[in-house]
């Protein structure tokens, strides 16, 4: 045991080094850097686009996350990726780093809500789309930016206590193939085509397209979504949809009472709904219908 | 657990929401939401019954189901809100 607490804490040393070919950079809102390979930190730039970073390399804390270039790919460290992880791809490291990235900006900002979700500038407040993994939320939030609906977020909204929904500034990212007969998001992919790797494409987005990191909105609306043949907009009652919210809240800072009536006051606020469809069309014209242009 | 009657934590407080109920253990941290057999089992331990008296309340709600999956069934959904901590299997005081 002794051994081991030994090599962890040489481990740790080494990480808490910044050794040639690595950078550090601080990002706005986490509280300590991360630390990215150099070769990686360009990739990181374009998936973190909208959100502030600086050089941190003189930074006094150790890094909250690191990722390394080592045999074979690339290694992230992080306190929420255990074992620490390789990755052969850089832009499935990126893919990876978000993801961590979303959990330290949750642990700095305690007074916020995390929602597995996606959101959509309509007017002057937030559709947002609460759905699980796969359920489509990016394809139609990048759907809806290139028809001109800012994008706010395809993976990670943050909720403040008021109910304002806030942008971390990451980029969309969709996964490949894209869906089939969907031409028009094709061309917009292509168009817009940032990092990509096998599985995933990251787009770049012009900055009046998408939300700068925390820009915040009130959210308007909260829109599950779902594949059906027959296109609709149904209403869904209160209690379903705060169930669903607390299913896609993975914020743990808060105490379970402060989530339950902080969700609750939200999903009073803002209408929730179902979105039944199955192209893109039908979805953008039935959300224009009921939000408005 | 035959024996005993089964009562809800105190601790944990129940939030209805339209047709959902949820349940919140603010010592555990943790949100529930009970589906429509939890909520109605829910809803019985309020009466601090014993486990026989749940499995009849079910067995004739459920007249179509064979009574041993019905017993089988709510011993389950009784041991699975007692490991939960969000009930409470208790034996009765001796002389009751």
């Amino acid at each position: 045991m002794a051994r081991a607490r030994v090599d962890m804490a040489l481990a740790q040393a080494r990480l808490d080094e910044a050794p040639a070919g690595q950078i550090r950079l601080a990002l706005a809102g986490i509280r300590r850097p991360v630390a990215l390979d150099a070769g990686f930190a360009e990739t990181v730039a374009r998936v973190l686009a909208r959100w502030p970073q600086a050089p941190a390399d003189d930074h006094p804390q150790a890094p909250v996350i690191t990722v390394r270039r080592g045999r074979g790919g690339f290694y992230l460290y992080s306190p929420w990726t255990h074992p620490p992880r390789r990755y052969r791809d850089p832009v499935d490291a990126a893919c990876a780093l978000v993801a961590d990235l979303a959990r330290a900006w949750a642990d700095d900002n305690r007074d916020a809500l995390c929602l597995h979700a996606a959101a959509s500038r309509f007017g002057d407040g937030l559709v947002v789309f609460p759905s699980h993994y796969r359920a489509g939320k990016s394809v139609l939030a990048v759907a809806l930016a290139a028809g001109g609906r800012p994008l706010v977020t395809d993976d990670v909204l943050a909720v403040d206590g008021a109910g304002h929904g806030i942008a971390l500034g990451v980029s969309p990212r969709l996964r490949l193939p894209l869906p089939a007969g969907e031409e028009a998001l094709a061309n917009f992919a292509a168009a817009h085509a940032g990092p990509g790797s096998r599985r995933y494409l990251y787009l770049d987005l012009d900055p009046r397209l998408q939300l700068a990191h925390g820009g915040a909105l009130p959210v308007r609306a909260l829109v599950v979504l779902e594949r059906d043949r027959h296109p609709a907009l149904v209403p869904m009652p209160l209690g379903e949809m705060l169930r669903r919210m607390i299913l896609r809240n993975f914020a743990r800072e808060l105490e379970a009472r402060v989530t339950f009536d902080r969700l609750r006051r939200l999903a009073a606020r803002a209408p929730g709904y179902v979105l039944r469809y199955r192209r893109l069309s039908s979805a953008m014209a039935l959300l224009a219908e009921a939000f408005g242009p | 657990m035959t024996a005993a009657r089964i009562r809800r934590n105190p601790a944990v407080h129940e939030e209805a929401v339209d047709e959902a109920l949820f349940l919140i253990d603010e010592a555990a941290d943790a949100i529930y939401h009970l589906d429509a057999l939890a909520a109605a089992l829910w809803r019985i331990l309020d009466a601090e019954p014993g486990l026989d008296e749940v499995v009849a309340v079910f067995a004739d709600a459920f007249p179509e189901v064979e009574p041993m999956t019905v017993a089988a069934d709510v011993v389950r959904a009784v041991e699975s809100l007692c490991s939960s901590g969000l009930a409470i299997a208790a034996r009765p005081a001796q002389g009751r």
